[in-house]
């Protein structure tokens, strides 16, 4: 049995091995590192001489038949041009050599682009192969050591930081990351991990399911990272846009932060769903989320009024990240047999949501996106059969999709250049998540269709119509936004609300003829001063709204039966006037 | 007792790391050194090339910024090798701190200074071989490479001198030189080595101020010594390519 001075000296010991490989590993990453090596000088200008040796080489079919560059390139050559001829030569030139300029000069010959990657040379030598883990490993332990110096009790081997730490470590070894870009994926990932793990300790215990999902969402993560890296060169011929590799690693480390903790919770309340027998099935269940979320920060772009064409990642904050991860794996969770088979079922309505509410200008539609995603995915969670029938693969047949495009659509309104929602974002974010639950629960709100258009654009279109004629010092936002719901729980009985009359020479829903009945009856010119008085402030009108359409609704939609109703509560408004006892309860109980 | 529990020896074994981790901070200023004189050459190549030249700060003019980073980097790099031969020499580093050093000193034209850091280089890349130790054929190759290198922007220099500054004969010359000593530098690499590439295209370079030289040459006698040249650069492309 060890005695207490031999358990210091091999402390002591080992942390000498040890801060020998952490240097070892340190120096190895040093020597690693590219050097750029800067090409030589060479004449560049363009002038006669450059243009000469042009048209007697490469360019020499141009002298074969123009004359006038036959002349000039002889006399060049004999040293014999004047200094216009000398110009004028140049301009053959530039005529007819290929407009270097305008795209970036070659390399005497070579692609510029294959110049720039040419020159970043690493040290190489013969058979040392090194894996990129093993790279890496230095950077790793540095990071380890500076946070396990912070959390000294991290150590132990059954604390989750240990637990978690061992399968980022066993992800970054089986992921293949390219030389590039490997030091950097790996670091970023491990920094916010690390982070993440040590503020939701609660997350990840020190179990073997805890270490599964570590591992799956880094390979996942650190793989998709590493693609859009490769793509975003390849688009620019070999040569990586540096600033836009670098936002794609900042939002990866920011997608990695909210997918380990969001999924964390999810995935280890039930892990056999997730983490099954089937390793790599799994494994995409939990990384879609993460893919998803990466995918449209990446590839979506914004038009920006102010910066121009922007990527949606510059836009989204990590709460907005969190709020759309947590709604993903709630809807993964719920139906991961189905998000098993179809991987891209969350970006699909990730994406088409991103299509729908970023053609609004201002970026209107960007502020609620990460609301409007949360609504969506929470209610396809639960009622994913009924709200996405048909084919699955078409994000556009997905019925809460649809739902909240045109709830959206219809509240916006345009007055020349400039752009308004009509109501705030939370406001529209509260309506929007009204429809949807209603939309869930009923369907034919989107699927049936009159004149190809949905019975909720009918109805929105239909009760908003009615609006546009107060103005909001009249009846404040919030109130229109009962008005609005009350109108759409009319509907929802009676659907021939939505029918369209000639009234008073004007086709228009019946929806609308009711609203507007009441908004004649308070604001417009025959009310009276004590009627506005009364029945204007937000609540007492909503509550009117509220009963006048539960009267149609109990005793009929006709446009008869809509006047006969407005007539007995013109009569009981009547009552502000002549001081009688007034109660807007009593209308909902008066025969018609 | 209490002290040899073992959450003690593992803060002992912490705080052991950290100290002999912390003597290095050396490597550190290496780093940044590079780092510097990756950006410098970064800036320089796409000049040359002409890319993102509307990157490039307005009030002072793209090589004078060129210039001034190599002059930081040259800096840089020349204080750590003060600070730290030694510990470079021990880890392997002392070649290419002197690799970058010579290459920031053809830089800024101080071209005698750049062939004796050269070889300095080299010296201490021998000293090494002897000792038993890796020797990296990158930075071996460009200290072989330094003198070409210096000969090409010389060579480039006395090309764009005003006609009767010219003289072919000295154009050549020089180029001939540069010629050889890229050659030797290219000779001394492994099959396939990536550093072949940035020399050839060197070689690319020094050839095409020897073209342009040579349109000074009249008559028949220069269209045939352009034509020589042009096909030499040819064959280079060639090897380039692979």
């Amino acid at each position: 049995m060890l005695s207490n001075p031999d358990i210091i000296l091999f402390a002591i010991q080992g942390g000498i091995r040890l801060a020998n490989q952490i240097k070892t590993a340190s120096v190895d990453r040093v020597k690693q590192k590219e050097l750029v090596l800067p090409l030589p000088d060479f004449p560049q200008d363009l002038d006669w001489r450059k243009a000469m040796i042009f048209f007697e080489g490469e360019g020499c079919d141009h002298a074969k038949i123009n004359p006038r560059i036959n002349f000039l390139t002889r006399e060049a050559r004999n040293q014999a041009l004047k200094p216009l001829e000398q110009e004028e030569l140049i301009d053959w030139f530039k005529a007819k050599k290929i407009q270097e300029h305008e795209h970036g000069g070659d390399f005497l010959g070579i692609p510029p682009q294959e110049v720039l990657s040419m020159v970043k040379i690493k040290q190489w030598q013969r058979g040392q192969h090194r894996s990129g883990f093993q790279r890496i490993a230095g950077t790793l332990v540095e990071l380890g050591v500076d946070f396990f110096v912070q959390n000294p009790g991290a150590l132990s081997k059954n604390s989750s930081q240990h637990t978690f730490l061992r399968g980022f470590l066993e992800a970054v070894d089986d992921v293949s990351l390219s030389e590039g870009n490997i030091g950097d994926i790996a670091s970023d990932l491990m920094i916010a991990s690390l982070e993440t793990v040590s503020s939701n300790p609660q997350l990840l215990t020190g179990d073997q399911s805890s270490r599964e999902l570590v591992t799956a969402i880094t390979k996942g993560l650190s793989t998709d990272i590493q693609n859009h890296i490769e793509f975003i060169k390849k688009q620019g011929g070999g040569i990586g846009s540096f600033s836009k590799e670098e936002k794609v690693k900042s939002w990866g480390q920011a997608v990695f932060r909210s997918v380990l903790k969001n999924g964390g919770e999810k995935v280890l309340e039930d892990p056999t769903r997730f983490l099954g027998t089937n390793a790599e099935a799994s494994s995409s269940v939990v990384n879609q989320v993460g893919s998803a979320m990466l995918d449209i920060m990446v590839n979506k772009v914004v038009n920006d009024p102010a910066k121009g064409k922007v990527e949606l990642g510059t836009f989204l904050s990590q709460s907005s990240i969190d709020s759309i991860v947590k709604a993903s794996f709630t809807a993964v969770a719920e139906n991961p047999e189905f998000f098993k088979v179809k991987n891209k079922g969350v970006q699909n309505i990730l994406g088409q949501l991103f299509n729908d509410l970023s053609s609004y200008p201002n970026n209107i539609g960007l502020s609620i996106l990460p609301e409007v995603s949360r609504l969506v995915l929470e209610k396809t969670a639960l009622n994913l059969e009924t709200i996405w029938p048909g084919n699955t693969d078409s994000a556009g047949e997905h019925l809460l999709l649809n739902a909240s495009k045109t709830t959206l659509q219809l509240l916006s309104t345009s007055s020349g250049d400039t752009w308004k929602l009509g109501f705030s974002k939370t406001q529209a974010v509260a309506l929007v998540d009204s429809i949807v639950q209603d939309v869930a629960t009923q369907p034919e709100w989107i699927t049936s269709k009159i004149n190809s258009k949905s019975v909720l654009h009918h109805a929105l279109e239909g009760s908003l119509k009615s609006l546009e004629g107060i103005s909001v010092t009249q009846l404040n936002k919030e109130t229109r936004l009962t008005v609005l719901k009350s109108a759409l729980s009319a509907v929802a009985v009676r659907k021939d609300l939505i029918n369209k009359k000639n009234i008073n020479g004007e086709e228009q829903y019946l929806i609308t003829f009711a609203l507007n009945s009441i908004t004649d009856m308070v604001f417009g010119n025959s009310a009276s001063a004590n009627a506005r008085w009364t029945l204007s402030k937000g609540d007492v009108y909503s509550k009117l709204v509220n009963v006048f359409l539960d009267r149609v609704v109990k005793d009929g939609s006709t446009q008869e039966k809509i006047v006969a109703i407005k007539n007995v509560f013109a009569a009981e408004i009547a009552k502000l006037d002549s001081g009688e006892s007034f109660s807007i309860e009593k209308l909902a109980d008066t025969t018609v | 007792m209490q002290f040899f529990k073992r959450p003690i020896a593992i803060y002992f074994l912490i705080g052991l790391l950290l100290s002999v981790s912390s003597c290095a901070p050396y490597l550190n200023d290496y780093s940044s050194a590079q780092a510097s004189f990756n950006e410098a050459a970064q800036m320089d190549n796409e000049l040359k090339l002409k890319k993102n030249i509307e990157n490039f700060a307005d009030l002072v003019s793209p090589e004078s910024q060129v210039r001034i980073k190599y002059l930081t980097a040259l800096e840089d790099i020349d204080n750590v090798i003060k600070s730290g031969e030694a510990k470079l020499e021990a880890d392997g580093l002392l070649a290419s701190a002197y690799t970058i050093k010579a290459l920031c000193e053809w830089k800024v034209e101080k071209y005698k200074q750049s062939e004796a850091t050269a070889r300095k280089g080299l010296e201490s890349l021998a000293k090494a071989k002897s000792a038993g130790q890796d020797v990296p054929p990158r930075d071996s190759a460009i200290l072989m490479a330094i003198p070409g290198l210096i000969k090409a922007d010389q060579a480039a220099k006395l090309v764009k001198a005003p006609a009767e500054e010219r003289n072919y004969q000295a154009i050549e010359t020089k180029v001939s030189s540069g010629i050889n000593d890229l050659d030797a530098a290219l000779n001394g690499l492994p099959k396939g080595h990536p550093v072949k590439k940035y020399l050839l295209s060197s070689k690319l370079a020094i050839l095409e101020s020897w073209l342009i030289a040579s349109a000074d040459l009249k008559g028949q006698e220069g269209k045939e010594a352009s034509q020589k040249i042009m096909k030499m650069q040819e064959e280079v492309r060639k090897e380039i390519k692979g």
